[in-house]
């Protein structure tokens, strides 16, 4: 049969759509994204015994080094900082606070923001008026310099940042879980249980709550990357994390001033910081894929 | 030689990509139209009777991947060859085309006016006030009263009638030589039908237009159409003067189709005669005539072979069942 | 409610007298989304009004701030005194609060002029890179969201969304600092940074908009997409129109109201936090490396300014872009 490749019939949507050619990296990308993390995680958990050097330990003979240096103290993957400190080592021990404070702050915006959404969705009224509007309100706000108000005032401390990260992402969660409760609420299991005379307490723990965590999960993964870019953020502006704690943030802003000479002082941390980010975001992506097919 | 006929469709076979394989829209269909004349495609959704008509114009819906093999001439130049930008100097120009749905079919930001001012300002060389001038005597013409007035009013002003009328002006806007009427009347209320119906008629014969009147009801083919062409899953089964057809049917399909349009008749408790299984919705080459699986005097070699249709013959069916045997067939069914 | 308006409407009878009838119904609606959003801008205005002063209250002593250091107990509770630091908390929140009605929320005690006047006297620079900043954020977004949503699943919509993910996915401020490395050091094209000549701009101009831009390309190429798979593309294509055209005169005008709300949103968000790194990234003169330095010294004041006026200008650019997309998407109007 003569079967030859039409002509073009229209050039644009027809054509260039190669739903027949899967990338067949698609779909399995994710593992990837899961390995970056477990990686930083696990640098999280055990910085102090996989940093290959002392990350405090200077060196003046050996400041500045780029990355690859070879010294008498051994590689220096990604070189030394302006006190001859081994950056890679840094890095590593640096992710530790980064993830805690992202990880704190996340859950703390997570469980007001869906305390305040439950209370919302489930008893409605006035409760649910006043929260809709303190979560309106909020996003009219300049958190960030109201951030950084707060921090000069209070001072910059780790227990601070994550007190205050947590405004940052829960009006947000609050009117997503608010949404949601008002949906679950019509939902025949959650009126079946009251009409067989459960209790407010039972229908929140035992009826709600279970069904609210997947999404709880999807807003922790996708709220992580947006906390930790704002710790970064605010530790820069050095109304973070101050030294001699270490983040990627922090690391970020030392070596601002060797820009200009040492370039991986500052690129290298930040790298860190966006492949986290990404991995965090593009995980996001892959878990909503799932929830909708 | 004849001057060439206005339109002339040689083994189109459209076939789709998907992710599941290659899906036939149309298989191995030939058909052709003169100047003037009005064409009746009925079949059930699925059948390739759109797919037949929107691959004249090279538009699919977007996302897929289409195939053509085959011919379609008008006036000679073939259709699936032109590159696009030929094409889209057919398409609105040369090929008018109403598609079924009026109430999306317009965008609804812009004014009525706007939409036909655009078409004509494509195609021809008019200039903005002579296509604004046209564009009102076009509303004129498909019946929209003070056209003046409409062409400033949103497409969401108007009713789903209005709308279809508003897209029979654009599709004749610049004047095509073939009006393809996609399920133009179906969305619409009978009474409303019925006026669109006797508007196609009438422009065709104002306009001189050749008409494609595709649709699922052969009440509309006897209103509006000379010849009949009934489509099965991708392939025509039969094709002939309407009342021939209607009177006659020569494949069981057709005579099946006509069993099912329901009959007013006083006194008479007519039954419904359904006909069994249901039509293939994705259609994949296969031996032997496409309608077996579900045709009650289906043998053996029905499964095998594929029945011809005759290119030359006035009525001609694809069935290997002579005539007679299936005026027998239908005549038990209608005396039960 | 929607397929009653969409079948009921003027038939062929009367088109002419719809169009009154919705001006009218779109100016009502148009003034109660103004007031809402004004009392929204009262109420949030107070929130942060009152916090402000409640951490400044308990928490900040801004007489240690700036009293000599060798200043004894005594001449500190003097200077407290001379400022009114002693009085119970109604009586300085009354005060701080007419103060506020005047525009004064003190002086700040580094610059040694009010606060109100430092901030005023940079925020112009900051205005101008969040528009031009915007700006760049938009046609960054626009062009790539439509050449991504107009060829889905092709390598350029692939590329185009890895590129929106990276952006939404890095600190701003590094961003900011690997151009300054590509352009300024290495290849010395432009400025490293402050405000000297027009060439100064482009690298902050840049980050912001490729920090920006991701969000508006992501959002425009999904209505995009959508609006493409509506019948009427379909009709107008066999209608024999340009592509072009097509893209042009009925899908950007059908999704500019949704595109321009989003750009709107994110030049809001630009004052809400991510150009202030920018601007000390490249020492902009503008709130951002004001507001950090006056951080460092405890000079709340200049702070607080800086938090009340943009905490207006991004509830007045908030206001804007409502109104302007209600007036912009004629089928944003409520029934």
């Amino acid at each position: 049969m003569d079967q030859t490749p039409a002509p073009p019939a229209d050039p644009v949507p027809a054509r260039r759509t190669p739903r027949l050619r899967r990338n067949p990296l698609r779909g399995r990308l994710w593992v990837l994204w899961v390995a970056v993390l477990g990686v930083i995680a696990l640098w999280a958990v055990a910085g102090n015994l996989l940093a290959p050097m002392d990350p405090y330990a200077q060196l003046p003979a050996v400041r500045l080094l780029p990355p690859l240096a070879r010294t008498e103290a051994g590689l220096h993957l990604l070189g030394t900082d302006a006190l001859g400190r081994d950056l890679f080592s840094q890095i590593v021990v640096a992710s530790r606070l980064t993830l805690l404070i992202g990880t704190c702050a996340t859950l703390i915006g997570l469980a007001v923001g869906a305390v305040v959404g439950i209370c919302a969705g489930y008893f409605g009224g006035w409760i649910d008026r006043v929260a809709m509007r303190l979560t309106e309100a909020q996003t009219a706000m300049p958190m960030f310099l109201f951030a950084i108000l707060l921090m000069a005032v209070a001072g910059p401390s780790v227990a601070n940042l994550i007190a205050l990260l947590p405004t940052f992402i829960w009006p947000t969660v609050a009117r997503v879980i608010r949404a949601e409760t008002l949906r679950l609420r019509t939902e025949p299991f959650v009126v079946g249980a009251i009409a067989l005379g459960a209790n407010r307490r039972q229908v929140v723990f035992n009826h709600l709550l279970p069904n609210l965590t997947p999404r709880l999960a999807v807003l922790f993964v996708i709220d992580v990357g947006q906390i930790v870019l704002a710790e970064a953020g605010l530790s820069f502006l050095g109304a973070g994390v101050q030294e001699p704690d270490l983040t990627w943030g922090v690391l970020i802003a030392e070596g601002r001033p060797y820009l200009a000479v040492a370039w991986w002082l500052t690129v290298m941390p930040g790298l860190a910081l966006a492949a986290a980010v990404l991995s965090v975001s593009m995980l996001s992506r892959e878990m909503e894929r799932r929830s909708q097919t | 030689m004849t001057s060439p006929r206005l339109l002339e469709v040689d083994n189109l076979t459209v076939c789709f990509s998907t992710s599941r394989g290659e899906v036939y829209g149309t298989d191995d269909v030939s058909f052709s139209l003169d100047h003037g004349e009005t064409l009746g495609v009925v079949g059930e959704s699925g059948s390739g009777k759109s797919v037949t008509a929107t691959s004249l114009i090279g538009v699919h819906p977007p996302l897929t991947r289409v195939r053509t093999t085959g011919s379609a001439k008008l006036e000679g130049r073939d259709l699936l060859t032109m590159s696009e930008q030929e094409l889209r100097a057919v398409r609105g120009a040369e090929i008018g085309y109403v598609f079924q749905d009026p109430l999306t079919a317009l965008n609804p930001s812009l004014t009525v006016g706007h939409h036909l001012v655009e078409t004509m300002l494509v195609h021809t060389d008019m200039n903005r006030s002579a296509a604004r001038r046209r564009a009102a005597e076009l509303l004129d013409l498909v019946g929209i009263p003070n056209s003046a007035g409409a062409l400033d009013s949103y497409p969401d002003q108007f009713s789903g009638g209005m709308r279809q009328r508003v897209l029979v002006a654009l599709a004749i806007s610049c004047r095509p030589k073939l009006l393809i009427a996609d399920e133009a009347t179906t969305a619409l209320d009978p009474t409303v039908q019925s006026q669109i119906l006797a508007l196609l008629r009438s422009l065709c014969r104002e306009l001189s237009m050749a008409m494609i009147m595709i649709t699922h009801d052969f009440g509309v083919i006897a209103a509006t159409c000379d010849r009949v062409q009934v489509m099965y899953a991708g392939r025509i089964v039969e094709r002939g003067p309407v009342a021939d057809v209607l009177a006659h049917p020569g494949h069981p399909y057709t005579a099946g189709l006509l069993r099912l349009a329901p009959r007013f008749e006083l006194n008479h408790h007519h039954r419904l005669h359904p006909i069994p299984g249901r039509a293939p919705t994705v259609i994949r080459p296969q031996p032997g005539c496409r309608f077996a699986p579900r045709c009650e005097l289906a043998d053996d070699r029905c499964e095998r072979e594929v029945p011809p249709l005759s290119a030359d013959a006035a009525h001609t069916h694809a069935c290997w069942r002579s005539s007679a045997e299936l005026a027998a067939f239908t005549e038990d069914r209608t005396a039960e | 409610m929607t397929s009653t308006q969409q079948a009921a409407p003027a038939p062929a009878a009367a088109p002419g007298p719809a169009p009154r009838t919705r001006r009218s119904r779109t100016r009502s609606s148009l003034g109660r989304l103004v007031l809402s959003r004004l009392r929204d801008a009262v109420i949030v205005q107070f929130l942060v009004v009152v916090t402000i002063f409640v951490i400044g209250f308990y928490v900040g002593d801004p007489v240690t701030a700036f009293a000599p250091p060798d200043a004894t107990e005594e001449q500190l509770a003097q200077l407290r005194h001379s400022l009114g630091l002693d009085q119970p908390f109604w009586v300085q929140f009354a005060r701080y609060l007419e103060n506020l009605i005047q525009l004064d929320v003190g002086t700040s005690v580094w610059q040694q002029r009010p606060a109100m006047d430092a901030v005023w006297e940079v925020i112009g620079n900051t205005v101008l890179l969040a528009v031009l900043g915007a700006i760049a954020a938009a046609i960054f977004g626009v062009v790539g969201g439509v050449l991504a949503g107009t060829r889905p699943g092709s390598l350029t919509d692939r590329v185009i969304n890895l590129i929106a993910v990276v952006s939404l996915s890095v600190a701003s401020f590094w961003i900011g600092l690997l151009l300054i490395i590509i352009f300024a050091v290495r290849l010395d094209l432009v400025p490293t940074s402050g405000l000297y000549e027009w060439r100064s701009l482009i690298l902050p101009v840049a980050t912001l908009g490729f920090i920006h831009g991701g969000r508006i390309c992501q959002v425009t190429r999904s209505v995009v997409l959508d609006e493409m798979s509506k019948p009427y593309v379909l009709v107008a294509r066999s209608r024999g129109l340009p592509w072009r055209r097509l893209v042009a005169r009925h899908i950007l005008r059908n999704v500019a109201a949704t595109v321009l709300t989003t750009a709107g949103w994110e030049f809001a968000r630009m004052f809400g936090g991510s150009i202030y790194p920018i601007e000390v990234v490249f020492a902009w003169p503008g709130l951002g490396p004001l507001m950090t330095t006056a951080a460092h010294r405890h000079d709340f004041a200049i702070v607080e300014a800086a938090v009340l006026i943009t905490g207006a200008l991004v509830i007045l650019v908030n206001l804007v872009v409502d109104v302007a997309s209600h007036l912009l998407d004629r089928r944003l109007r409520p029934q």
